[in-house]
């Protein structure tokens, strides 16, 4: 059992290293929408993108701190909740990031069609 | 609820204060949110082993805040591998000389065993272990010091042009060399050999007045002994020169050896002595002496060289015996099969 987890961590840590370049995309995508912290969670991992709290609101946090979101404390359901959403300049940066992102795309797709090809 | 605000109270702790209540207002609103969903999913309230549950797969409270805090370090990935070679080098250069001296202490010396008697000799290796953490500190400190004001600086003046010219890869110890070795060794062997029979060949014309103290005569044989394993070694990388292992193997072995064979020695004073006191004493007791205390003087920087040579071996036999367990096959079998095709690569 040990011996197949120990055999798995490599793939495990890079499939994280993977996701993990794609997170602030994500985030920045789901928030051109105002959303708080729990319902974007909610939205990201039901459309397959699950993401931890702990990983989540510091990047958040950080994201704010780089002017990319804006957050403001409004009350809903008698509850306090802090609200989300993309500034001016996050949809710029997001739509530069989403063209680097086809980019990669296309250069990524041609690369793995010839490796898949050649190790068939 | 009680133990959610336990776990909110634990990670504020570790938050920086100005951000503190910000933070734990938006975390405490996100585990409301799922305990709401998750008793509203089940159709009652919570169990103490549920909300147990939840916060254990949130994660302990310091790794929670360390998420909020910026990446810090004490040594950075600049300065990291240079420390860890310097602390290694300089725990090694200390530890091991510290390590013979006491055992050679505990082993042989009857006042030293008779002042720590029992266990309490072990309470001695507090000083080696004092010694040990003052310099890891030292050098921790001084690292984390030149991590953060001299990373800029160091990188700055990187000059690729003052890179290490190659390394050959020595794959085999070079013949000239086994040959150097093998005459000076049957030279020293020869000389060795002939002093017992021929004094003169040590001490030149003093050899009329003065002679060894027959006390030393026991380390003869051995020291006899060690010179023939180095010359043996010699042999064999003459013939075998992919052995580039043996040379630090047997410098390690015989380097131990020799520093116990002086230290013995070193502790048989005077090493020389007049032959006829009653004649001799006024005219060549003055040299005997001098000569005595060049002897010990010699001996005791012999058996320093000895201590740095055998760090030196152990450095080169560890990286010999790494190399040997990172082989794709680093096993006894693939170790003599790599030997047996070493001389068709030659061809």
């Amino acid at each position: 059992m040990e011996h197949s987890s120990n055999q798995n961590a490599p793939f495990e840590n890079l499939r994280l290293e993977l996701r993990r370049g794609c997170l602030v995309l994500a985030v920045l995508s789901a928030l051109r929408t105002e959303q708080y912290g729990y319902t974007l969670r909610k939205a990201l991992a039901d459309q397959g993108m699950e993401m931890d709290e702990g990983t989540l609101y510091p990047l958040l946090r950080r994201l704010e701190s780089q002017g990319l979101l804006v957050s403001q404390w409004r009350e809903e359901q008698k509850r306090n909740k802090r609200f989300y959403v993309l500034s001016a300049n996050g949809k710029l940066i997001l739509k530069q990031l989403l063209a680097e992102w086809d980019s990669i795309g296309s250069s990524l797709n041609g690369i793995v069609k010839e490796t898949r090809h050649g190790t068939r | 609820m009680e133990l959610v605000e336990r776990y909110l109270q634990a990670v504020k702790f570790w938050l920086p204060s100005d951000k503190q209540d910000d933070i734990i207002a938006e975390l405490r609103e996100d585990l409301r949110s799922e305990i709401d969903d998750k008793e509203s999913a089940l159709g009652h309230s919570l169990e103490k082993g549920d909300l147990e549950a939840l916060l254990k797969r949130r994660g302990p409270p310091v790794v929670v805040a360390g998420g909020y805090l910026p990446q810090r370090h004490l040594i950075g990935p600049i300065w990291f591998p240079i420390y860890w070679l310097v602390l290694r080098l300089a725990i090694a250069a200390n530890a091991i000389p510290w390590l013979i001296v006491w055992l050679i202490l505990v082993l042989n010396s009857p006042s030293y065993r008779s002042a720590h008697p029992g266990m309490a000799i072990f309470g001695t290796l507090g000083t080696f272990w004092t010694t040990i953490w003052i310099q890891f500190a030292v050098i921790t400190a001084v690292f984390a010091t030149l991590d953060r004001y001299q990373t800029q600086a160091f990188i700055a003046g990187w000059k690729p042009s003052q890179l290490q010219p190659l390394r050959k890869t020595r794959d085999r110890v070079p013949r000239a060399e086994s040959t150097v070795g093998l005459v000076f060794s049957f030279v020293f062997l020869y000389w060795l050999l002939s002093v017992p029979a021929f004094p003169w060949m040590a001490f030149g014309p003093a050899a009329s007045f003065m002679h060894v103290n027959p006390d030393l005569r026991v380390f003869y044989i051995p020291i006899v002994l060690l010179v023939l394993v180095g010359t043996a070694q010699h042999i064999a990388n003459l013939f075998r020169p992919e052995w580039v292992w043996l040379p630090s193997v047997t410098g390690l072995a015989t380097s131990i050896a020799g520093m116990m064979v002086l230290y013995f020695a070193g502790r048989v004073f005077p090493f020389v002595m007049l032959s006829d006191p009653a004649v001799n004493q006024a005219h060549y007791g003055e040299v005997v002496g001098i000569v005595n205390l060049s002897l010990l003087m010699a001996l005791a920087c012999w058996w320093l060289a000895l201590a740095i040579a055998c760090v030196v071996c152990v450095f080169k036999s560890l990286g010999h015996l790494r190399r040997w367990f990172k082989r794709p096959n680093g096993t006894a079998q693939g170790f003599t099969g790599s030997i047996a095709e070493a001389p068709k690569e030659r061809s």
